[in-house]
C-alpha cells in the first residue's frame, strides 16, 4: 500500500520535471537577446555575431534544440557553457555544494530553534512570551533580508570585528574551515525562514492541546510536559516535515540576495550571472536543479508524513 | 624641532608621497629644506622614510572588483568585459605597454621603428630570454600566430577594426616581426596596448588554461567566483615581482566592498562611491586613491536623426550644461572639466587652446531659435549602466536647461539591456567610455566615418582626411596642429555633450605598497600586472 502510494508520487514527480524542462527551455527561448550579443557586448560587429551564432548552432529551430538538450540531459550531460566554454557540470558542482552546505546548516539551526520557540509559544499561549515570539518572528520575516544582512555585517564585522564581512569559499576548501564565514549568512537566513515554522508549530500544538484526547490525558493526571511531548507532538510531525521540505527548497533556490551581499558563491548567483550573460545551458541546468530539489524534497516530506502518520496510509 | 618638521611634512603630504613612491629624493629634499631643515638632516629623514620601504617579498594581494563578468573568457581577442580584460592582462603581455605618463614602454618588444620612410612598414625587435608559463621560449612565431588570429576573415576579434590596417605580418628571424600596413601610420604601435593583442604561444587554443608571459600565471580559475594568480618564477622582469600571488574576486555591493577593505578581507577595491569617502577616511587601515584620467561619462546626441540632427540644436544643448556644477556637485570636485569631445586634459594630444564652453542661456536660446525649435521637450535616456554619475548629470541638466525653456524628461532604462536597447538607438542618451590612450585610437574608434563605435553618427570627410593625414605625418609639431583642428571640429560640430571626465576612485589597505596612478584606469595599472606591488605586513 505504502509502496503504491510512493510509486505514484515518484511518477508524478517525474512528470512535473518533464513539464518544467519544457517551461525552462521556453523561458530561455524568449529571453531577449542571445548569447552572441551578450558575449560580444558593446563591441559586437554583425560578422562576429554571425560567426558566433553559427558556431553555437543557434540557427537551428527551437524544437530540434529542445529534444537534443533533453536527450543529452537524460544521459547526465548538461552541455557546455556558451559563455565560458567549460562543461556546465564543473561550473555547477562547486556552487551546488556551497548552496547545499548553506541550506543544510541553516536548516540545522533554524528548524530546531523555530520548533522549540513554537512549542514554547503554544504551551504558554497568549502569554507575554507567546506574543513576543510571534511578533518577533513576524518582524524578522518582514524585514528585507538585504537590510538584515547589512545590519549584521555592520554590528558583527565592522564594529565588533568578530566575523568576516564576505563569505567567499575557495574551491575544495574543507567545510569546517569555512564555518566562521558561514555564520552571518546562516543568521540572516534563519531569521527569514523561521517565522513559518514557529507559527505552524504553535497553531498545530494549540489545536491538538484543545482536543478531546489531550483533555482526557490531563484529567487522568498526566503531567503537562508528558502530554505535550508524547501526545501532542506526534501530531505535529507530519506538517512539520512539509514545512522543513519547503524551507530547504527555498534555501536551495531562493537565496540569491544573501549570496550577493556576502559574495557567497552559490547556485542562485550562478543562475543570475548566467541570465545576464545569456548562458543558456547554465540557466537550464540551474532551473532543472532547482525544480528537482523541490520535487525530491516534497516527495521525501510526503513519504515521511505517511510513515509518521498511520491515518494517511489508508485511502479515504 | 625635528618632530615638528616631521609633522609639517606629514601634514603637507610629503612623507606620504615618499611612502607611495610618487615623489623622488630630489623633490623630497626640496620640500624638507623649505621647512627649515638642513640638507644633512633632510637626507637622514629621506633615508628613514624611503629606504625603510624596501619592498618585502611574499604574500597574497587580494583585489575586489565591482562587477562579475557573466561571460568570462580568457581568449584575448574576444575580451570585452573589464574582469575578462584584466584577467588576460594579468597573465599575458603585449609588444608594448603604456606607462603612467601614457608614453610607450618596451614590453615583449625591446625596440620598434618604421622601416619604411612613410610609416607604412614597421619592425619590432623582440625581447630575448622570455619564457611562457608552460616553459616554451617566446619567439617571433608566437607573435605572428597571435596577430593573425585577428586578421582571419571569420575572426571573432573585438579588435578587428584596429588590426584591419595590417596588410601582412611576418617573422623577420626568430626575434623580430615585420608589419606591412595598408596605409601609413606613425602611431601604429599603440594598437598593441589594448589588451587584445596579448601574445600566446604559437598554436595555442586552450583558453581555459591560459598561457602567457606575464609575471603571474594562472593558479586557479573559478569563473564568476575568484581567480588566483601565482608568481611566474622564470619571468623576464622578475626583479619587479615581489608578491607570491594575487587573488581577484568580485563584491557587487559597493558598501560591502568597503566593508571588506575595512575589515581586512581585501587589499584593493575597485569602484568607490563618492558617498563612501567619509567612511574610508575614518578607517585606520585604508587609504583612498584618486586617479585623474580620461574617463568619459557623457550624453550622446545622434547626428542622423531629429531633433539632434540640427547643428544649432546640438549647440544649444551644449550651452545648457553647467560644467563646473557637474564637477562640483555630481563628482564633488573629483573630475576634470569636459569640453564636448572625447579627449581629456590627461591626453598628450589635448589642445589647451579651445576655451571651455560656458553655461550660457542666451546663446542656447539663440541656437534654439536658429534651429526652429523654441521651448522644446526632449527625452534623455540614461541608466546606472551609463557610467558613474551619468544619471545625476542628466538630472542636473534637467534643471539647468529649464532656464532656456527646455523641458527635459529623464528616462531611466534597465541596466542589463541598456547597451543593446538604448545605446545608439535614442536621439539623446547617456554613454560611458574608459579612456583610450591616444587621440588616434579615440578618433579611429569613435569619430571617423568607418569608426565602429561612432555612437554620435557624425560622419565628415574632413575628419577622415585629417586622421589619415596625421597618421602619415612624421613631424610631432605638425601632428599636434592637425590634432588641434580635429578637436575643434569635434568640439563645435560633434554630438557629444561631455561635461566632465570623472576621476577613477579606488581604495586600498595601507599595507599594500607600490601602487602607481595610471590614467587609463585599473585595467592597465600595476594592480593588474602585479609589478612593483608588495605587502608591508
Amino acid at each position: 500500500m505504502i509502496l503504491k502510494l510512493l510509486g505514484i508520487r515518484v511518477l508524478t514527480g517525474l512528470l512535473t520535471l518533464a513539464i518544467v524542462s519544457l517551461l525552462v527551455f521556453a523561458a530561455t527561448e524568449i529571453l531577449p537577446g542571445d548569447v552572441a550579443e551578450a558575449v560580444l557586448g558593446r563591441g559586437a560587429t554583425p560578422e562576429a555575431l554571425a560567426a558566433m551564432r553559427e558556431r553555437l548552432s543557434l540557427d537551428q529551430p527551437a524544437y530540434v534544440r529542445y529534444f537534443e538538450w533533453l536527450g543529452r540531459m537524460m544521459n547526465g550531460d548538461f552541455g557546455t557553457s556558451t559563455a565560458t566554454g567549460r562543461p556546465v557540470i564543473t561550473l555547477v558542482e562547486d556552487r551546488l555544494r556551497n548552496t547545499a552546505v548553506l541550506a543544510l546548516a541553516t536548516a540545522l539551526v533554524a528548524v530546531p530553534l523555530a520548533f522549540g520557540l513554537g512549542l514554547l509559544s503554544a504551551m504558554r499561549s497568549n502569554s507575554i512570551t507567546d506574543q513576543t515570539i510571534t511578533v518577533g518572528a513576524l518582524v524578522a520575516v518582514a524585514v528585507p533580508e538585504f537590510f538584515t544582512a547589512v545590519v549584521l555585517i555592520y554590528v558583527f564585522s565592522v564594529t565588533l570585528e568578530w566575523l568576516p564581512s564576505i563569505s567567499m569559499i575557495r574551491s575544495g576548501e574543507p567545510i569546517l574551515q569555512t564555518l566562521d564565514r558561514l555564520l552571518l549568512p546562516i543568521a540572516v537566513l534563519t531569521m527569514v525562514v523561521m517565522a513559518h515554522t514557529v507559527r505552524m508549530t504553535r497553531s498545530t500544538v494549540v489545536n491538538v492541546l484543545s482536543s478531546g484526547f489531550v483533555e482526557m490525558a490531563l484529567l487522568k493526571g498526566m503531567p503537562r510536559h508528558r502530554v505535550v511531548l508524547f501526545h501532542a507532538l506526534p501530531n505535529v510531525l507530519s506538517p512539520l516535515f512539509t514545512v522543513i521540505a519547503l524551507t530547504l527548497a527555498y534555501l536551495v533556490s531562493g537565496v540569491v540576495v544573501v549570496e550577493t551581499v556576502f559574495s557567497y558563491p552559490g547556485l542562485g548567483r550562478l543562475m543570475v550571472d548566467a541570465v545576464a550573460g545569456r548562458d543558456v545551458p547554465v540557466i537550464q541546468a540551474c532551473g532543472m536543479i532547482f525544480c528537482a530539489a523541490y520535487v525530491v524534497l516534497n516527495m521525501t516530506a510526503d513519504a515521511l508524513s505517511v510513515l509518521s502518520n498511520p491515518r494517511l496510509r489508508v485511502p479515504k | 624641532m625635528g618632530s615638528e618638521v616631521d609633522r609639517r611634512l606629514e601634514r603637507d603630504g610629503v612623507i606620504d608621497s615618499v611612502r607611495r613612491g610618487t615623489i623622488g629624493r630630489r623633490e623630497f629634499l626640496r620640500a624638507a629644506t623649505a621647512t627649515g631643515l638642513t640638507v644633512a638632516a633632510a637626507q637622514t629623514l629621506w633615508a628613514k622614510t624611503a629606504m625603510a620601504q624596501a619592498p618585502k617579498r611574499g604574500g597574497t594581494a587580494r583585489v575586489a572588483f565591482a562587477s562579475t563578468s557573466p561571460t568570462l573568457t580568457l581568449d584575448p581577442i574576444k575580451t570585452v568585459n573589464i574582469p575578462d580584460l584584466t584577467h588576460v592582462r594579468q597573465l599575458g603581455q603585449e609588444l608594448v605597454a603604456l606607462g603612467p605618463d601614457l608614453k610607450l614602454e618596451p614590453q615583449l618588444a625591446t625596440a620598434w621603428e618604421a622601416s619604411a620612410a612613410d610609416g607604412s612598414e614597421w619592425v619590432f625587435e623582440l625581447r630575448k630570454g622570455v619564457e611562457f608559463h608552460n616553459g616554451k621560449p617566446f619567439t617571433s612565431a608566437d607573435v605572428v600566430y597571435s596577430m593573425r588570429r585577428h586578421l582571419t576573415k571569420d575572426s571573432e576579434s573585438v579588435h578587428k577594426a584596429q588590426m584591419a590596417q595590417i596588410d601582412e605580418v611576418s617573422a623577420d628571424g626568430a626575434h623580430a616581426v615585420r608589419f606591412k600596413l595598408k596605409s601609413p601610420n606613425f602611431e601604429f604601435p599603440v594598437a598593441f596596448t589594448g589588451g587584445r593583442t596579448v601574445v600566446i604561444p604559437e598554436g595555442h587554443t586552450d583558453f581555459i588554461n591560459f598561457v602567457g608571459t606575464g609575471g603571474f600565471k594562472l593558479g586557479e580559475f573559478q569563473p564568476g567566483v575568484r581567480t588566483l594568480f601565482v608568481r611566474h618564477e622564470n619571468y623576464w622582469n622578475a626583479d619587479r615581482v615581489h608578491l607570491d600571488a594575487i587573488e581577484t574576486f568580485s563584491i557587487l555591493d559597493p558598501t560591502n566592498r568597503i566593508n571588506a577593505l575595512v575589515t581586512g578581507e581585501a587589499d584593493f577595491i575597485v569602484g568607490v562611491d563618492l558617498n563612501a569617502l567619509p567612511r574610508l577616511e575614518s578607517a585606520a587601515n585604508a587609504e583612498t586613491m584618486f586617479v585623474r584620467g580620461g574617463q568619459n561619462v557623457h550624453m550622446v546626441m545622434m547626428c542622423d536623426r531629429a531633433p539632434t540632427d540640427s547643428h544649432d540644436f546640438r549647440l544649444a544643448m551644449k550651452h545648457l550644461q553647467d560644467r563646473q556644477r557637474v564637477v562640483d556637485s555630481v563628482y564633488k570636485g573629483y573630475a576634470q572639466i569636459g569640453n564636448d569631445y572625447l579627449l581629456s586634459p590627461s591626453h598628450n594630444e589635448f589642445s589647451r587652446e579651445i576655451p571651455v564652453r560656458p553655461y550660457d542661456i542666451d546663446k542656447a536660446k539663440y541656437h534654439l531659435r536658429q534651429a526652429g525649435a523654441e521651448n522644446p521637450t526632449i527625452e534623455i535616456f540614461t541608466s546606472t549602466a551609463a557610467g558613474p554619475g551619468g544619471l545625476e548629470q542628466a538630472l542636473l541638466f534637467q534643471q539647468t536647461a529649464a532656464a532656456a525653456g527646455v523641458t527635459v524628461n529623464v528616462q531611466q532604462a534597465p541596466a542589463e539591456s541598456y547597451w543593446s536597447a538604448i545605446w545608439r538607438k535614442r536621439p539623446i542618451h547617456g554613454s560611458h567610455w574608459n579612456m583610450r590612450p591616444t587621440a588616434e585610437l579615440q578618433w579611429s574608434q569613435l569619430y571617423m566615418s568607418t569608426a565602429p563605435e561612432n555612437e554620435i553618427e557624425f560622419r565628415d570627410e574632413r575628419v577622415d582626411r585629417l586622421v589619415l593625414q596625421v597618421r602619415a605625418e612624421r613631424d610631432e609639431a605638425k601632428r599636434m596642429e592637425i590634432w588641434h583642428e580635429l578637436q575643434v571640429i569635434a568640439h563645435d560640430e560633434g554630438g557629444h555633450l561631455l561635461a566632465a571626465h570623472p576621476d577613477y576612485i579606488y581604495a586600498h589597505a595601507k599595507t599594500l605598497k607600490g601602487l602607481k596612478p595610471y590614467p587609463l584606469g585599473v585595467g592597465t595599472s600595476n594592480i593588474v600586472s602585479g609589478e612593483d606591488l608588495w605587502l608591508d605586513t
